[in-house]
């Protein structure tokens, strides 16, 4: 089975709605990392998912910015 | 031709013993060449060694205990295998020797003693006393040793010593095998070495087989006394050994099934020995046998099952009464009452990831382990969420769905970390995915090895589809909950392994693949 079609029955989701998943899921692990004995601040795996999640907010705002009308800050 | 030191054999069969070799055969640094070689090998059907050293005895050796007999006492005791029979114990030795080949590793004293049946029915290679490093092997050798009737004609000819002797042996144990009779037989110890450097091999006991035209065909090219027409090694042999197996229609004998199935218990068995492996499978077992469908377990009886386990109930009185099943802090105080609150289902998943969480990641300072952990219990957040958005009934199952999806390559993080490195490395060098290079190292992939060991620990079926993962073939509509589940569970866990890549790039190339 081709892997891009593993999920297609299953699953239909996009790659900003993943990015959404990550932080919602990341914020969820927080909540409940004491009772997991899971350290969100110094675990490697964490870091790397919040990394990445920055990484696509800051390539959004880029995205958004450039997007924006250009305002002219010189007087008349 | 080399000196042959029999002098002190009563007959000429053994030309030095594996025991007074292995004392004899050291490395540069002085260390027992058997257990920095046999140490290297780890293979369902090799005899590991567990450590070697030196004591103020000597130097010193510990294998792993093995109850079972030799191919040579159950030759003797029971007569010759028929061929089919054959195939079943010459297939897992060839890839024994084939993993042994290729790390250039030589085992020089191989013959039916060599040859170990366990009394779980699997051939297991032992005694590598002898073995060397193909790049260590020594040229021209003042002294030769081996078992006579196995030695190949390169020992009394000055030719070279390679994987191709090893073959030569196994060529000569498994004609031995189905006739009973040895390869190289003679009157006297000069009669022996003139046939074997004759390549003198009667053949005609085979005749009576119906396998047997196709059988002579597969061990001539391991008996050739010239080493260029033998094959090259035992991943050769192997090739050839598969053609006579299809040509004699006898895959039935040795089907992929039956040697993974050896492998599985192989791996259980080295996780048993292993820190409190059976502690947590005893309470996984009991835990799931107590709330299983046909169960009529009372709460009294489960609850005592958690009972015993402190830190488990300690969490899930914890998890229970937080936020993650709604508002009920300080409500509920004992086992008993989070049964009745949660329902058995509820507290068989609950109880399942709390123990396998706690026993895997709990105390542990190994941030590999860790963090894989913590990849799982996001990969089971990931899944719940999943299942909750399109409304599919029991979301938490497949929170536990997602956590355990890994739980093979989890396990072999904990308990076979040399393994788990190899297989990162494979992956690397090979560009394989982990599935593919898990059952390289292994024999089994993650997956098949997940699997095995959840039904070992009773857990419900839907966990098992989704261990399993997606299988190879025909894509079609997912239409049963378990699917949903097991695609959930596999798509949450590709999902939180993307992170794991250090390029931005690289993650929204397998982002856009995923």
């Amino acid at each position: 089975m081709p892997r891009s079609l593993r999920f297609e029955s299953s699953i239909e989701l996009d790659a900003g709605f993943c990015i959404k998943l990550l932080n919602s899921g990341l914020e969820k692990l927080a909540q409940y990392s004491p009772l997991f004995e899971i350290n969100v601040e110094t675990s490697e795996y964490c870091l790397a998912v919040q990394l990445w999640i920055d990484q696509c907010y800051e390539i959004e705002n880029e995205v958004v910015d450039d997007a924006s009308p250009q305002v002219s800050s010189g007087g008349q | 031709m080399p000196k042959i030191p029999y002098s002190n054999a009563r007959s000429p069969s053994r030309l030095l013993t594996a025991a007074e070799s292995e004392l004899a055969n050291t490395d540069i640094d002085g260390s027992p060449l058997e257990g920095r070689i046999a140490g290297k090998l780890r293979h369902p059907n090799i005899v590991s060694v567990y450590d070697a050293g030196e004591s103020r005895l000597g130097p010193y050796l510990v294998f792993e205990f093995v109850r079972g007999d030799t191919l040579a006492v159950i030759l003797k005791s029971k007569g010759p295998f028929s061929i089919r029979d054959a195939v079943a114990v010459v297939s897992p030795i060839l890839d024994a020797l084939a993993t042994a080949h290729k790390m250039q590793i030589v085992h020089l004293d191989l013959s039916p003693r060599n040859i170990l049946i366990d009394n779980d029915g699997v051939p297991r290679v032992i005694d590598f006393g002898l073995s060397q490093f193909v790049h260590q092997i020594p040229r021209n050798p003042e002294t030769i040793a081996g078992s006579l009737h196995y030695m190949a004609p390169e020992y009394f000819t000055g030719k070279d010593i390679g994987p191709y002797t090893d073959v030569y042996a196994l060529g000569c144990t498994f004609l031995e095998l189905v006739t009973g009779k040895r390869a190289m037989h003679g009157k006297s110890f000069t009669h022996i070495c003139q046939k074997i450097i004759a390549g003198d091999i009667d053949f005609d006991m085979l005749v009576d087989f119906k396998e047997g035209p196709a059988y002579q065909q597969f061990l001539c090219g391991a008996l050739a006394k010239h080493i260029a027409d033998r094959y090259a090694d035992c991943d050769v042999m192997q090739d050839a050994f598969r053609t006579f197996v299809r040509n004699a229609e006898l895959e039935d004998a040795t089907s992929d099934g039956a040697a993974q199935h050896s492998t599985i218990e192989y791996l259980l068995r080295r996780m048993c020995k292993k820190k409190d492996f059976p502690t947590i499978s005893r309470t996984l077992a009991d835990i799931n046998r107590l709330t299983g469908e046909d169960s009529d377990a009372s709460v009294e009886k489960l609850a005592n099952v958690i009972l015993r386990d402190f830190a488990l109930t300690s969490k899930l009185l914890k998890l229970v009464n937080s936020s993650f099943y709604g508002s009920r802090a300080g409500e509920i105080t004992n086992n008993s009452e989070a049964i009745v609150y949660l329902g058995l289902d509820q507290v068989r998943m609950t109880a399942n990831s709390l123990t396998f969480f706690g026993h895997l990641s709990g105390d542990s300072n190994d941030a590999l382990l860790k963090d894989s952990m913590t990849r799982s219990f996001l990969s089971g957040l990931f899944s719940r969420y999943l299942a909750k958005r399109i409304r599919l009934p029991g979301s938490e199952e497949a929170f536990i769905c997602g956590m355990f999806q890994s739980l093979g390559e989890n396990l072999v993080i904990f308990y076979f970390r040399d393994e788990y490195d190899e297989i990162r490395s494979l992956m690397q060098s090979e560009a394989v995915d982990k599935q593919a290079a898990s059952r390289s190292v292994l024999g089994v992939n993650y997956a098949t090895l997940g699997t095995a060991v959840a039904e070992t620990w009773r857990l419900p079926e839907t966990l098992l589809v989704a261990i399993s993962g997606i299988p190879d073939g025909i894509a079609h509509e997912t239409t049963s909950r378990d699917e949903h589940l097991r695609d959930f569970a596999v798509f949450a866990n590709e999902l939180c392994e993307i992170a794991l890549l250090a390029e931005q790039d690289a993650r929204d190339a397998a982002l856009a693949a995923l």
